[in-house]
């Protein structure tokens, strides 16, 4: 189980972004986000997963933009005003992650983060690589590297 | 050893370098053009390259270099004369040398025997090999010292990064080496060499100076390399760097057409409004400069296409040497200068395209003298810039293309049917189909399986085309027509289900209002496009990417004529042409992966990501292999010439 990769270290304590998809909450490594933009039009591409909204362009550099929404299957209604991009580095390559809204930063000891549950299974369940628990909220610590494989799939 | 790793590329490159020189200097010789200059430009190369190989530990390079530096200094020295004979010894070893080189780089291995066969040749070209020999086997711990330099023999300074100096100090600090750093003043001069400040040039010049050769005094090698000659002041300078400024110079002309679209818009509401005419001069003015900016980082990411044109002379005299044809080779406008991303991409047609002319342009001696020809044939290659294009031409003068021979080849191959009405320039164009080869007999040359199409696809790769020019009897020319660079290119913007797309306009041919009348469906309902009283496939360009599903019945659509790259026509209908514009390249699969259909995309003035059509790949769609046709064509294709 991969826990360590989100943050700087299980050994040590890390700071992570939270936000909000639908009505859950994920986060991901702050040193992998690279910053936080407002929603754009994405342009479509040809024979990609559904999770692929398409590309945007971010001063000159060409990105592809994933619906966490869908990738998560979190249903697809969304506040339309309220969505935002968190540009995310995930090993050499720049994704953009398309999200509810961002929450807030959190310090996390490797106390604080339990493993997945196993009635979290199937193809979808190595994408948290762990969960948190903070007053009274669950935040799944999310696996950009899974991220990643899953947007190189074939169009479905 | 990490240290000299880290400079190793910078040694091959200079070797490069130092072999295109070479090249060039013998090539002078050969047209007995040739000074005392030159023939020290052709030692020195040897030399550097000597040099170099020798504090790196390259052994079999060091021993071949100096061999072939020794028969170079007997023509020096004019103790031999530059004969055709000699000549021909010294372009072997050019290429032995260059092969040795590639194979210090990870290259294939150098035939032993060749090799030998080459130092034996140099060495037979004087007595000297018995005491050669000896001396070849200290070479790795040689040395000379300042004094030894023979008049009329010029040092060459080598030009490092502040870091590499840094490396190379204390690397030779054991070896006996010593480091001149010349720096406009002392400040910031690499870490306590000591300082000539007698250049403007702020480099380092490395004294290879080997400690037991002083005391051995060896006349033959001189190692020394010192400053004293008024270079062109240059910088080596990493290209991801230059790679850098055009992306910001891309970005510049993107935001450059943003400003332009809003300035027009408000222009329109406030025109009386004083002060706007200040604005359109600073507009225009603003316009201007960052055009000037866009040539000026071309200019400097354009090279010659010496490089690549040099390496030709090898290509033809090897070949010629297997097809037993005397074939000159003559060079002309290789100073034309091209974006540094086309000339490493040209090598591989151009080689494809000389080999082709040597076997099958240039007849055997035996038939030009016939004819009344001189016995031995001659191609150029001349490249010159034609309307912000690069045109490179490959002429022989040979037989000229057999028009029965490819017609009759055709048929056969079942290319084309035998009651074909074809023109001249039409048989000729044959040559480009797939899978067509005059060589009756495959001959070690071309006929390998690898046939023109593959130039023809190359080039069209570049967004080039390829024509032919072919006189019987008198000789045929392969004209070349190249874009300057592979980072801008024109595009036609079109509308496909709501979405801008592009299109090169290098593959359309032409676009009209499509006409329902000229549409017809065959079997499995496939539909077909009348053109001209040709039917060709129609493709809708929207459900070929999966945007839409739309039947072709929508009214005012428009049809692009594309031509894919056999030649062959296909309509694709699109929802509405916008208009024509330079457009930056930008890749997708930086940061993603390749897209199907799509080739790379580009940014419109508004900031939105416009995706680039590969038609090649939408053309193919209608090919019944399967979507991933195109992508297992294009993986052929690269790996067809990775095995030449």
């Amino acid at each position: 189980m991969n826990i360590g990769r989100e943050y700087t270290g299980s050994e040590k304590t890390g700071k992570v972004i939270s936000f909000a998809v639908g009505d859950q909450e994920y986060c991901v490594d702050i040193l992998s986000v690279r910053e936080i933009r407002g929603w754009t039009e994405a342009t479509p591409l040809p024979g990609t997963p559904r999770w692929v909204r398409g590309v945007i362009n971010l001063r000159g550099i060409i990105l592809p933009v994933i619906d966490m929404r869908v990738m998560l299957r979190i249903g697809s209604e969304r506040p339309i005003s309220r969505e935002v991009v968190m540009v995310v580095e995930i090993g050499e390559k720049i994704s953009g992650l398309l999200v509810d809204k961002v929450s807030d930063i959190i310090d996390v000891e490797p106390t604080m983060v339990q493993e997945v549950p196993s009635s979290i299974s199937g193809d979808t369940s190595e994408i948290i690589s762990g969960l948190i628990a903070l007053d009274g909220r669950m935040i799944g610590i999310l696996n950009l590297d899974i991220v990643a494989e899953q947007i190189m799939e074939t169009a479905v | 050893m990490d240290d000299l790793d880290s400079i190793k590329p910078i040694f091959f490159e200079e070797c490069g370098e130092q072999l295109t020189e070479l090249e060039r200097a013998l090539a002078c010789l050969e047209n007995g053009e040739a000074g005392h200059d030159t023939v020290n430009a052709a030692f020195r190369a040897v030399h550097s390259i000597k040099g170099g190989a020798g504090s790196f530990g390259m052994t079999e390079l060091v021993r071949f270099a100096h061999v072939f530096e020794t028969a170079l200094d007997l023509l020096r020295s004019g103790k031999i004369e530059a004969s055709p004979a000699v000549l021909r010894v010294f372009l072997f070893a050019t290429d032995i040398l260059s092969d040795l080189t590639g194979a210090e780089q990870g290259g294939p291995s150098v035939d032993k025997q060749r090799s030998l066969e080459c130092s034996k040749a140099l060495e037979s070209l004087s007595e000297i090999s018995a005491t050669v020999k000896a001396e070849s086997e200290e070479l790795i711990t040689q040395v000379t010292t300042e004094e030894d330099i023979p008049d009329g023999f010029t040092p060459v300074p080598f030009v490092f990064d502040e870091d590499v100096s840094d490396k190379l100090a204390a690397l030779v600090s054991d070896e006996g080496f010593e480091i001149f750093s010349e720096t406009p003043d002392s400040a910031g001069s690499a870490a306590g060499h000591s300082l000539q400040a007698d250049s403007p040039l702020d480099s380092v010049t490395v004294e290879a100076g080997y400690e037991k050769a002083a005391e051995k005094n060896s006349s033959v090698s001189s190692t020394s390399v010192k400053s004293s000659v008024a270079l062109p002041a240059s910088i080596r300078v990493d290209v991801d760097r230059i790679d850098r400024v055009m992306d910001l110079v891309g970005e510049l002309v993107i935001g450059q057409s943003a400003l332009r679209e809003a300035f027009d818009n408000s222009n329109a509401k406030h025109q009386d409004e004083a002060g706007s005419s200040a604005l359109t001069d600073a507009m225009n003015e603003i316009e201007q400069l960052s055009r000037d900016i866009q040539d000026a980082v071309m200019a400097v990411r354009a090279q010659p296409l010496k490089t690549v044109f040099q390496r030709m002379q090898r290509v033809v005299r090897e070949t010629s040497l297997i097809a037993h044809k005397n074939v000159h080779l003559i060079i002309e406008g290789e100073d034309t200068e091209v974006d540094r991303t086309l000339i490493e991409r040209l090598t591989d047609p151009l080689t494809h395209m000389l080999r082709n002319a040597i076997d099958h342009g240039i007849e055997s001696e035996e038939k030009r003298i016939a004819a009344g020809k001189s016995p031995g044939g001659t191609i150029t290659l001349s490249a010159a810039h034609r309307s912000g294009r690069i045109v490179i031409i490959i002429k022989d003068d040979g037989g000229g293309i057999d028009r029965r021979r490819v017609r009759a080849i055709a048929e056969k191959k079942g290319i084309i049917s035998s009651d074909a009405v074809l023109t001249d320039s039409d048989i000729d164009n044959l040559i480009f189909s797939p899978g067509f080869s005059t060589s009756e007999t495959i001959t070690d040359l071309s006929g390998r399986g690898v046939g023109m199409d593959v130039v023809k696809q190359a080039i069209q790769d570049l967004g080039g085309r390829v024509s032919i020019q072919s006189e019987t009897g008198k000789g045929s020319g392969f004209i070349l027509s190249l874009p300057l660079t592979l980072a801008v290119m024109d595009g036609m913007l079109v509308t496909v289900s709501g979405q801008i797309l592009i299109l090169p306009v290098s593959c359309i041919l032409e676009t009209m209002i499509l006409d329902r009348k000229s549409i017809f469906h065959a079997v499995d309902n496939v539909p077909l496009m009348c053109v001209r009283g040709n039917f060709i496939p129609l493709i809708e360009i929207g459900s070929a990417l999966g945007f839409s599903s739309d039947h072709i019945c929508g009214s005012e659509k428009v049809v692009l004529i594309v031509e894919d790259d056999n030649g062959k026509m296909t309509a694709l209908v699109a929802d509405s042409i916008d208009g024509q514009m330079q457009i930056v390249i930008k890749t997708i699969e930086k940061n993603y992966r390749p897209i199907y259909c799509v080739s790379a995309a580009t940014i419109l003035g508004s900031g939105q990501v416009a995706l680039i059509l590969d038609v090649p790949a939408v053309t193919a769609t209608t090919e019944k292999s399967g979507n991933s046709s195109w992508l297992k064509d294009n993986n052929a294709l690269s790996e067809k010439f990775a095995a030449e």
